[in-house]
Parts: C-alpha cells; sequence; structure tokens
C-alpha cells in the first residue's frame, strides 16, 4: 500500500492527475459532452501511457468531468453531464442569489470531500464491501428500487397523484426495447433502432440540455428580466470554512449513501444524486428551503455523486463488474493494458492497483483545491453573450449525443425527449419521477424477472431482511405524504423542477 | 389550456393502448409488467382527466420555462421558431451534405438570427469551429459524423500528411 | 512500451518480412487505402468485440503500417452495427465489421435483421469461444461433477437455477441440454453475462452459462467451478472440462458460443477485398499477433476466409434448425 501511495506522487502521475481533472472538468463543462464520453475519447490516448499513469488520467477525467457538469449546472442551469442535474437546481438558485463563487467552492470541496471519504473506503474496505454487493440479490434490488422511486415521489411538492402518473408514465415508455424475460425486442415498430430502447444518455440531454438551449435562445432575444447573475466580488473562503464544518452529518449522509450505491453494480452516478438529496430533503433537521439554493441540497448531491463514482471502483475493480457506462469503458481500457479486472488482479497486482487508488485520493484533492481557487474564474462563461450560448448548447448537445453510439437516431430520441420535457412542464407534471422512472425502470423490470423466475412464493421473499426494511420505509414514507397531503390540501402548488 | 390538457392525457392514453394491445401477443409471463403498467397508467389519465375537467374554470399559472416560451411573441416567437426548425433540421441536412459545411451554415444562420448582426463574422467563427472539430474528430477522438465530398476531401489530405 | 513504439518497430521488422513473403500475399490494389480503414463494432467500447476489435487494429497497424480505427456503432442490440456494415455502409473497402455470431444469426434467423446471411462476406474468423457451464461456492451442488449436477437435477427438477441471457447462445445452448438430458432447470434471465456472474458469485443461482475469457479469474481464484463446455472440442485452457461429445449430448460444433469474425459487404471490389483477407490473415497467424490477444485474455484461433465462410454457414444452419425445432 505504502509502495502505491510512492506511485501515486511521482511526477508522472501527479501530471496524470492534474492533467485528466482539467481534460475532464472541461469536457464535463461542455452540455452535451458527459463524463462517460470522455473516457471514451481518451482511451486510445491512454495506451501511450503505462497502466497506473493511464487509469489515473481516466480516473481524473471522470471525476473532473463529473465536477466540470456542475459547473455548467450552477453557472448557467445546464447540467454539463447527467450527474449534475440535481446540482443545477440547489447550485443556480445560488447563483441567481449572487453567489455563484460560493455554490462553486462548496460543490468543488463537497464533491472532493465525497471522493476522498470514497477513497478512503476503498483502500481500507474493499474485501468486506465487495462481498457485501455480492450478497444484494433480485429482492435487494428490486425493494430498493421501489424504494428509490417511493422518496422521489414522496420528496416533491407537486401533487401525489401526477407524480405517480409520471413515474408510471416513464415506466411505461421505457418497456419498449428488449424484453428481459423472452429477450426479443417489443413495442418497437419494426424500428431496428428502438431493438434495445431509447438511450438513455440521449434522453437526459434532450431533457435538460436541448430544452436549455431552447430557453437561452429565448433570453438572447428577450432579455429575461431579473435573470442576470451579478457577482458580488465576495471571495467564498469564509463563508466555506463557517458552513462546512456545520454540515458533518450532511456529508456523511451522503458519502454513505454515495458510496452504498456505487458498490451496487447497477446503481451509477446518475440516478445517486436524486436519492441522496430525497433523503437529505427527508432526514435534514435544518428547515432548510430546498430547490432555493439549499447549501445541505447542493452538498448532499455533489458529494454523493464522487462518492458513487469512488465505490463503484470496488466491484468493478476486485469483480471485474461495471457499475455504468463509464466503468465498462474504464474495465476494457485496463484490459487493454493487459490487466483484466477481476479477483487474480487484486493477488497479482497489488501496488498498480493501490497506486490507483492512492493517484484517486490524490486527484480528489487537486480537485478540491482547483474548485476553491480556480472555479471563480469559470465565471467567464457568464461574460458570454446568450445568442452564443444557445448556439453552441444545441451544437454540442447534438453533437455529443450523436457520438454516444455514433448513432443518429439518438439525436432524434434526443430532440424528442427536448419536446416530452416542455410537453410536461406545461402540463405541470413534475419531470423528476419520469426521469428516476427512465433511469431506472428497465433495471426494475429485469430484477423484477429474476425475482419472479427464482423465487417462487413471497415467504422466501420475506426471509431476506434488508429487502422487507427497504419495503417498509417506502410503505411508510407514502403513508406519511398521505396523510400530510390530504391535511394540507389548499396549500398553493408550486412546480419545482 | 383545458383543451389542450385534455388531448395531451387522451395521447398518453392512447400511447397506453397500442402498448396494452402488443403486450397481449406477447406469451406468458412476460406480458404480465407491460400490461399491468398499462393499466395504472390508463386509469391515472382517467384520474388526471377527471381532475382537469374538474379545475377546467380555474385559470392555468404555468412555471418554469414553459411560462417564458409561451409567453414569446412577434418577432421574438417567430425567431424562436426558427431556432428550433433549424437544429431540428440540422441533423437531417447532416446526412446530405456532410459535417463541415451542415456546420458552418447551421451555426452561422443560428448567429445571425439570435443577434449577431455581422454575417462574415458570424461565418468566419462557424467555419472555424467546423474544421477545427472535423479534424478533431478525425484524428484524436474518432467519431464519425457524417461525411460530404469536403470532409472526404480533409480525411484523405490529412491521411497524405500524416504517412 | 507503447503502441505507437510498437507499431514504429513493428513496421520496420514488418518491411523484411513483407519482402520476404510478399509473393503470398494478395497484391495491394492501387490507390488503396488513401485514408484510415474502420473496424466497425456493433457494440459500445469496452466489452469483448471492441477489446478484440482493438487489439486487431493495433496489431494490423503493425504489420500493415497503415492505420485502423475502431468504430462503435451499438444499439439495437447490435442490429444497427451488423446491418450498417452489410447495407448503409459505403462498399469501398473502409469498413470492416468485426462481428459476432450466433447473436447475429439469430437476429436474422427470427426475422428482425433488415439485412440477410448472404449481405455478409467473411473475410476471417479470429476465435471462438465457446459457453460454458459453471457452479458457485455457495451453491448447494458446489464441488460436484457435470455428470453428478444432473444425477440432482434429475431428482430434484426446478430445483437449480441457471442464469443466462434470454435469446441468446447461453439460453439456447442450456435449453439444448434440458431436452437431451431430460432434466428440468429454473431459467433465469440476465441481461448479460456479468450480472448473471454476480448473481452465481453471490449465491443467487445455482449454475451460470459464461465465456471463460470472462471468468477465468474466478475459476482460478476458486470461486467458481467450470462444470462442462458447449461444444464439441475440448478447452485448450481446460483440457480435461467434458464437453458434449463426452456426454453424449448432441450439439452442432462451434456455435453455440462466440464466434468474433471478421466481414465486409460482399460488394466490396474482389481485389481490396482479397487485399483484406491476406492482410489480415497473415496477421492473425504471427506469433506476436497470438501473444497480444492473450495479454487481453482471448485465445487467438484464425480461420481463413475459407473456413469462417463454412462456420458462418454451419451457424445460421443451427440456429434455423433450433427455431424450428423448438416452434414445434
Amino acid at each position: 500500500m505504502l509502495e502505491g501511495f510512492l506511485n501515486a506522487i511521482t511526477y508522472q502521475s501527479v501530471a496524470a492527475e492534474i492533467g485528466g481533472v482539467i481534460i475532464g472538468i472541461i469536457f464535463g463543462a461542455i452540455p452535451g459532452l458527459t463524463a462517460t464520453l470522455g473516457i471514451a475519447l481518451f482511451v486510445p490516448v491512454t495506451f501511450l501511457m503505462s497502466p497506473e499513469h493511464g487509469m489515473i488520467m481516466l480516473g481524473g477525467i471522470y471525476s473532473g468531468g463529473i465536477f466540470g457538469g456542475s459547473i455548467s449546472a450552477i453557472l448557467i442551469n445546464i447540467p454539463g453531464t447527467p450527474a449534475s442535474i440535481v446540482t443545477s437546481w440547489e447550485g443556480h438558485a445560488m447563483a441567481r442569489a449572487g453567489k455563484a463563487p460560493f455554490a462553486l467552492a462548496l460543490a468543488a470541496v463537497s464533491s472532493g470531500i465525497g471522493g476522498i471519504l470514497a477513497a478512503i473506503a476503498v483502500l481500507f474496505l474493499t474485501p468486506i464491501l465487495s462481498s457485501f454487493a455480492l450478497s444484494f440479490g433480485s429482492p435487494e434490488y428490486c425493494a430498493l428500487l421501489i424504494f428509490s422511486f417511493t422518496i422521489v415521489i414522496v420528496m416533491l411538492e407537486t401533487p401525489l397523484a401526477s407524480n405517480l402518473f409520471g413515474c408510471f408514465v416513464g415506466l411505461l415508455i421505457v418497456t419498449i426495447g428488449i424484453d428481459p424475460v423472452i429477450g426479443t425486442p417489443r413495442f418497437t415498430f419494426g424500428v431496428v433502432e428502438l431493438y434495445s430502447g431509447f438511450n438513455l444518455v440521449a434522453v437526459l440531454i434532450g431533457f435538460f440540455c436541448m430544452s436549455q438551449a431552447v430557453v437561452l435562445a429565448l433570453n438572447s432575444l428577450k432579455p429575461d428580466k431579473g435573470g442576470e447573475i451579478i457577482f458580488d466580488g465576495k471571495r467564498p473562503y469564509g463563508e466555506l470554512l463557517r458552513v462546512v464544518p456545520t454540515r458533518i452529518f450532511t456529508y456523511l449522509r451522503s458519502a454513505v449513501t454515495g458510496v452504498f450505491l456505487g458498490i451496487l453494480p447497477a446503481l451509477g452516478p446518475v440516478e445517486t444524486p436524486f436519492i441522496s438529496y430525497a433523503l437529505e430533503k427527508r432526514f435534514n433537521k435544518r428547515n432548510e428551503k430546498f430547490g432555493k439554493g439549499s447549501i445541505s441540497g447542493l452538498i448532499a448531491s455533489e458529494t454523493s455523486i464522487s462518492a458513487n463514482v469512488g465505490g463503484s471502483l470496488i466491484p468493478l475493480i476486485s469483480l471485474g463488474i461495471p457499475g455504468s457506462g463509464a466503468a465498462a469503458v474504464f474495465i476494457g481500457a485496463l484490459t487493454l493494458h493487459g490487466l483484466q479486472p477481476g479477483p487474480m488482479l487484486f493477488a497479482n497486482q497489488p501496488t498498480l492497483i493501490y497506486s490507483f487508488f492512492w493517484g484517486f485520493l490524490i486527484l480528489n484533492i487537486f480537485m478540491l483545491f482547483f474548485g476553491v481557487f480556480a472555479a471563480r474564474y469559470c465565471a467567464f462563461v457568464l461574460k458570454i453573450p446568450k445568442f452564443v450560448l444557445a448556439t453552441f448548447v444545441a451544437v454540442f448537445s447534438i453533437l455529443g449525443t450523436f457520438a454516444i453510439q455514433n448513432n443518429m437516431f439518438d439525436v432524434f430520441v434526443m430532440l424528442g425527449a427536448t419536446a416530452f420535457a416542455l410537453w410536461f412542464q406545461a402540463l405541470r407534471i413534475s419531470l423528476l419521477p419520469v426521469v428516476m422512472a427512465v433511469i431506472l425502470g428497465p433495471l426494475f423490470e429485469q430484477q423484477i424477472a429474476v425475482l419472479n423466475t427464482s423465487y417462487s412464493s413471497v415467504g422466501e421473499v420475506l426471509q431476506r431482511p434488508v429487502a422487507v426494511v427497504f419495503l417498509a420505509v417506502s410503505v411508510l414514507m407514502l403513508g406519511f405524504r398521505l396523510v400530510r397531503g390530504t391535511s394540507r390540501r389548499g396549500m398553493p402548488e408550486q412546480t419545482e423542477v | 389550456m383545458f383543451v389542450f390538457r385534455l388531448v395531451s392525457f387522451l395521447l398518453i392514453a392512447a400511447f397506453a393502448l397500442v402498448l396494452g394491445e402488443q403486450a397481449m401477443g406477447i406469451s406468458g409471463m412476460a406480458s404480465t409488467y407491460p400490461l399491468t403498467l398499462v393499466t395504472v397508467v390508463l386509469a391515472g389519465t382517467l384520474y388526471m382527466i377527471a381532475t382537469a375537467v374538474a379545475q377546467r374554470r380555474e385559470p392555468t399559472v404555468l412555471t418554469g420555462d414553459v411560462s417564458h416560451l409561451v409567453a414569446a411573441t412577434g418577432p421574438e416567437r417567430l425567431r424562436l421558431f426558427a431556432f428550433v426548425i433549424l437544429w431540428v433540421a440540422y441533423p437531417w441536412l447532416l446526412g446530405l451534405l456532410g459535417f463541415i459545411v451542415t456546420t458552418t451554415l447551421a451555426i452561422a444562420v443560428s448567429l445571425y438570427m439570435l443577434g449577431q448582426k455581422r454575417i462574415l463574422l458570424a461565418l468566419a467563427c462557424a467555419a472555424a469551429f467546423s474544421v477545427v472539430f472535423a479534424v478533431l474528430f478525425m484524428t484524436v477522438f474518432y467519431v464519425p459524423v457524417p461525411a460530404g465530398v469536403l470532409d472526404d476531401w480533409l480525411t484523405s489530405f490529412i491521411f497524405r500528411l500524416q504517412s | 512500451m507503447t503502441f505507437k513504439s510498437v507499431a514504429v518497430t513493428g513496421a520496420a521488422v514488418l518491411f523484411t518480412i513483407a519482402s520476404a513473403v510478399g509473393a503470398s500475399a494478395a497484391d495491394k490494389p492501387a490507390n488503396y487505402p488513401t485514408r484510415p480503414i474502420n473496424l466497425v463494432v456493433p457494440y459500445p467500447a469496452g466489452g469483448g468485440v471492441d477489446l478484440t476489435a482493438r487489439t486487431l487494429a493495433a496489431q494490423l497497424e503493425r504489420t500493415t503500417g497503415l492505420q485502423f480505427r475502431v468504430e462503435n456503432r451499438a444499439g439495437g442490440g447490435s442490429t444497427i452495427g451488423n446491418s450498417y456494415v452489410a447495407k448503409q455502409a459505403k462498399a469501398d473497402g473502409y469498413t470492416v465489421g468485426v462481428l459476432a455470431n450466433p447473436t447475429m444469426a439469430i437476429s436474422v434467423v427470427q426475422g428482425r435483421a433488415p439485412f440477410v446471411k448472404g449481405d455478409l462476406e467473411p473475410l476471417a474468423g479470429i476465435t471462438f469461444a465457446p459457453a460454458i457451464w459453471l457452479s458457485g461456492t455457495k451453491s448447494k451442488i458446489a464441488g460436484k461433477s457435470f455428470k453428478e449436477v444432473i444425477a440432482y437435477a434429475k431428482e430434484h427438477p426446478g430445483e437449480l437455477k441457471v442464469g443466462v441471457i434470454p435469446n441468446g447462445a447461453f439460453d439456447i445452448a442450456t435449453r439444448i441440454l434440458e431436452k437431451q438430458l431430460g432434466v428440468k432447470f429454473t431459467i433465469v434471465p440476465f441481461q448479460g453475462g456479468k450480472p448473471a456472474a454476480v448473481a452465481l458469485l453471490g449465491g443467487n443461482v445455482d449454475i451460470a452459462a459464461n465465456y471463460y475469457d470472462e471468468v477465468a479469474q474466478f475459476i482460478d481464484a476458486g470461486q467458481m467451478k467450470l462444470l462442462a463446455v458447449a461444444d464439441n472440442t475440448p478447452l485448450s485452457q481446460v483440457p480435461d472440462a467434458p464437453t458434449m461429445k463426452d456426454l453424449g449430448v448432441k450439439i452442432p460444433s462451434g456455435t453455440w458460443g462466440a464466434d468474433r469474425l471478421v466481414a465486409v459487404s460482399p460488394k466490396v471490389p474482389a481485389e481490396i477485398k482479397a487485399y483484406l483477407a491476406s492482410i489480415i490473415n497473415d496477421t492473425l497467424k504471427e506469433e506476436e499477433t497470438r501473444e497480444a490477444f492473450e495479454k487481453v485474455g482471448i485465445e487467438l484461433i484464425p480461420l481463413t476466409a475459407e473456413e469462417e465462410q463454412a462456420r458462418y454457414n454451419a451457424s445460421f444452419e443451427a440456429v434455423s434448425e433450433y427455431f424450428q425445432n423448438a416452434a414445434h
């Protein structure tokens, strides 16, 4: 382990760490170009490097990309990567209140802390956590997914019925594609491109990036009153020092949530912040105004994302099992370097793995400092005229979507998703339950199929305590919301997202 | 607004019905999950329609981005409309004209329409962007964007430089 | 050592080799290639076929000094990429598919692909990995041999859970096994080999089907036991694992597994096809290529264009025969 640490602080490693983070931030900050795409495009470049430096650089691109997504989320309300959707709600609200430098610095610090906590978990707890990941069977997955849907549905202030409706419409839409039981396509109307369903990233780019390009275009034609973001010129250090120590429990909660979801091979950085944010909103005792620039909300989102990225390294390295599209590319890159992730890699190449883990920890520290001291300069983005932003957000949304699978059909899916997002907003149905359903729906049905074939009775499922706890909590939350919802009927509705 | 909501929910119901009809054709256990969803969504649309009918006299307050978009009038609305059409047409045109030409034109037109009045400047910026990205896609990132005559020529040119 | 430096030294070495064996290779067509040649992979980056293509591209660059690029055209469960190579792409020799059977054959036979068998012409076979069955250490059949497992399954019909990918080679091989040996498993559908392997490690299924390359580490670490091979030739890595021939199960050879092949549209000009086939086959025969594939965990089993054409045809026949029988 010590040797790994020494490897991670050589000048080549440090160059890989800094270089990776900076490339990642640039990639992530451009709406439409995702962190996953960044990794995929840079895999060939790492062949020119030694395995550990290549891995560290890819790790840096990934972490930096996810933080970079938060920069555009905060400054222009466009999540640069799908992981920063949640960050955009709180972060952009803070920026509108004139606190953009603080929001950027807080996002960086939270992201860094989440990554560091996760790296510590990865360094010391990998064997325990990977065996825990294996114990998660289909009953646990189904229960966890029901819990995730429920917590998002009850978190929103919009009417419960419309939240549920949105969730089920989303679930129905993603049944288009492969049938997980028979293995043949269904509901595709003969369209070959639909055989594996809608591409999730394309849908999310449509929901959150392209729709904002349209809004930006309008703002450039007709300046939005009060929509200009002005900096107060204050440096954020004092407020950071004051705020961060008081939110220890938020950090711990979010980091644990992030690592926990990260070690499960099926849940990646896109879905994690939703769950972490909803949990924070449910259990935060501070009575903060969520959705209006809440500090805890931003921390919960950012910390959980980078904790998730760190946590996903555990099944990735120790079992060779990817937790997300980015992780799958990672495994391919490792294999091309002649290192097949799996139990033997740990046994045969411990130094290399520990170099990578330490490198991951160090690059998170770099990211933290970059965010605190340099992210303010990203404010130049706000100086770019709106018409330029609108044009290039549109270009990058389209080209970024195309590059996911080199497929023009995905671009039309993305444009369709843009229309869908605006349509649902006009119907005053919150898009969030739809998003959750679209992200998690396929996994949910797959796990139900596995559950259905491998368990013959409900009694067998009830013997799995973890599953029972998740289900019970979901039922309780829904019950509370029903009771509270009826007692508060007549309150003004507010559409949050 | 009431009509809009009604038509929307009817569309969703129709979508559910079409999937439901197809799901009937799936044999055995595999049809249970989609059929359950279809049923719930149909019940949901009924409920949503009922709510819409009950609220039809109340004024609807739109919030968020949509309210801005709907509030656009006159030349703004026209330009916004053109912006949307332009970028929907862009992926189609890519296949016909190739990356460099289409991207240059689309960016230049978009910039001009939204505010940049100096068309030559807009064209120059757009062309520079397109060529830089075309070269990046060809040499570093290997993104196979649709190629036209100009793109093919550039590819061969770069290849000749390299070898 | 980097790929670039390998490519440079390799190109120099090749130059001498090429001039020595030049007589056997097909002649380089005039004015081809004038730009990089694309190896199209119908799967996303990071998977087995992608790895195969990237390794092949690096080796081809080493032996020919030309530029080869891997282009992932994923989506539609490989149908998009397959039909791109077969139909949409210009048949100019710059689009070469690195494809996988029987997945492609299944989609064509089931009428889900917008092209037919004759729209692709194999140039070479890269590897064939048969499906294998594995048992986990947490299962009640842990440590048992394949025959003992079958005996157990006969006594307890439906009790053993087998994790497969529905409508794929693992699924079909398992169903052939059930039919011929008269046993009944509970077949659990997973969306990929990895999730099924996780379920096996976690004790949520008793048996999982997979490819040897993908799970070799777990077998070496003692976390999975190799039960049997769904083919008639023994695995070179584990020659004593029972094959279907050993067990008296009738199964077509070289079908139910992963056949990774190089193919182009038959409309590509003949001299370009011949040239591509010769450079690919020459490269695959080299010892250095074999080592490069071994490094990424792929056992190279090269086939010439004619041999691969035979396996390609056999695969399509076996798949249509299976589905005809399954329909009755």
